[in-house]
Parts: C-alpha cells; sequence; structure tokens
C-alpha cells in the first residue's frame, strides 16, 4: 500500500520547474482578476416610422372687390364630405354688403357682375368661371 | 510443535513487528482552491427601440426594447448606453435604460430600453410616410 501511495503522488506532482510556472501563473492571476472589468457590448437597431397627418383640405379664396382692385379673402374653412350634387355658399358683394346666395353652383371665381333693369325689375347677372 | 505450526508461529511474529514499526501518520489538511473568473452574458440581445410618429402629432412612446442579462451571482455589473438622445429622420428622441446597475444572480435578469419622442415634430418625409434607423449600442460592464 505504502509504495503505491508513493507512486501516485509522484504521478500527480508536476515537475519542480513546472511548479515554479504555475505558482507564477495562479499568483499573477489572482492579482488581476479580481479588479477586472470586462464590458460586454451588443448593437441595437432605434427604428422611426414617420407617417403624414391625415390629409387636411381648406377651402380658401380670394375675390376682388368690383371696382376696387383689393384683394378680400371670403373664406377658408375646412370642407365636410363631399355630397351629390355638392351644394355651394356664395357670396355676393353688392352695393357695399354680401349678400349670401345659396344654391347649387360648383366653386369658381366671379369674374364680374351686373345689375340688368328689364321691366322694372332688377336683375343680377354673374358671371362666374371654374 | 511441528514445522507447520512453527512456520505460522514465525510468521505471526514477523507480522506483529512490521505492523508495529508502521504506525500511523496524523490528520493532514490540504486546500481545495477554486478561482471562479465571474461572467456576464447577453442571454437575449436588445430588441429594436420602434417609434411611429405622426408629423407634427402628439408625443410617441416607444415600443420598448427588451433584453435579459445573466451574471455571477453576487457580481454587481453597470449597464450603459452609448447614447441616451438622437435623431433620425428629423425627428429627436431619448432613449433610457430601465436600471443603470444590477448585481448578478446565477439567472437571466430582464431589463428595458424605452424610448420617447416628444410632440409637434416635423420629420424629414418627401413621402406619405418614412422610416429610419439609428443603431445605438448597449454596454454591460462587469
Amino acid at each position: 500500500m505504502a509504495a503505491r501511495h508513493g507512486k501516485c503522488e509522484r504521478r500527480q506532482r508536476p515537475p519542480l520547474r513546472w511548479q515554479g510556472v504555475l505558482a507564477l501563473a495562479l499568483a499573477a492571476g489572482s492579482a488581476s482578476t479580481p479588479f477586472a472589468a470586462v464590458p460586454a457590448s451588443h448593437p441595437f437597431r432605434v427604428t422611426v416610422s414617420l407617417n403624414m397627418p391625415a390629409e387636411v383640405q381648406a377651402q380658401c379664396g380670394t375675390i376682388t372687390e368690383p371696382g376696387s382692385g383689393r384683394k378680400i379673402t371670403v373664406s377658408c374653412a375646412t370642407p365636410s364630405a363631399p355630397r351629390e350634387p355638392p351644394r355651394y355658399l356664395l357670396h355676393v358683394y353688392r352695393a357695399g354688403e354680401w349678400i349670401p346666395v345659396e344654391g347649387e353652383m360648383g366653386t369658381g371665381t366671379l369674374t364680374s357682375w351686373r345689375i340688368v333693369h328689364v321691366a322694372d325689375r332688377e336683375y343680377l347677372e354673374l358671371l362666374v368661371g371654374w | 510443535m511441528n514445522k507447520v505450526a512453527k512456520a505460522v508461529a514465525l510468521a505471526s511474529i514477523l507480522g506483529a513487528a512490521t505492523l508495529a514499526n508502521a504506525g500511523t501518520v496524523g490528520p493532514q489538511n490540504f486546500n481545495v482552491t477554486v478561482n471562479l473568473t465571474s461572467s456576464c452574458s447577453l442571454t437575449a440581445a436588445p430588441t429594436d427601440v420602434a417609434f411611429t410618429y405622426t408629423s407634427f402629432g402628439g408625443a410617441a412612446t416607444a415600443t420598448p426594447s427588451n433584453f435579459t442579462v445573466k451574471c455571477t451571482n453576487l457580481r454587481p455589473y453597470t449597464l450603459a448606453l452609448d447614447a441616451t438622445s438622437g435623431t433620425v429622420i428629423g425627428l429627436n428622441y431619448t432613449i433610457a435604460l430601465s436600471s443603470a446597475a444590477a448585481t448578478g444572480t446565477g439567472v437571466d435578469q430582464a431589463f428595458q430600453i424605452t424610448g420617447n419622442m416628444v410632440a409637434g415634430q416635423s420629420g424629414n418625409c418627401a413621402g406619405a410616410s418614412c422610416t429610419g434607423t439609428d443603431v445605438r449600442t448597449l454596454t454591460i460592464t462587469y
């Protein structure tokens, strides 16, 4: 038994010259490991999807006041859902005041207007282009 | 005694003498040394921080990025982003970590990167919709 123990010890123990190297390596390792800060990095993506807002249409228009040449803003509003047939509110400037005339007319430009006297009655004649 | 009996007796005496000379060696202590190298790893890489924004719209919160870290039990570590703000297709964003430091538990630990955009930004987009991507870096130090 004693002989076998002795044989085992000789087999497990590294040569003296290697013991020195091993001891040095362990000493160096134990000195550096506790203080080492090891970073681990990983990329990731920031994705952005940009959408345009719901389209908002505003009907804005200007009209030239007859005779003056000045531009006057007459309306600017978000239209409601179109109906068939579309209905519009037409504002007509006459004798210093705006007269609303509602009818089934398309949006256009009032190019000229005049009052026509026929048989003691006045008729408003509008020329609108669109 | 006959010859056989004499032989047995001699063997017994020799054996007893041998045992008396061998004796016993007392308890011997020896060290079991363990050199444990701490480790941390991303067990689930961070997913995308995803924004959906409407031009001139309200503030936006991103779909957060999720990731998990597994570190040696009791090992403290820190988490950091290379930047906490950026700009993609003209939209400014900010991102933040759910935690800047933690201690390892030996099992997965979950974290998040959240993102925000302030309201009223225009963005850069020639079409009806656009997408853009920025690449950021998460660093774990242990």
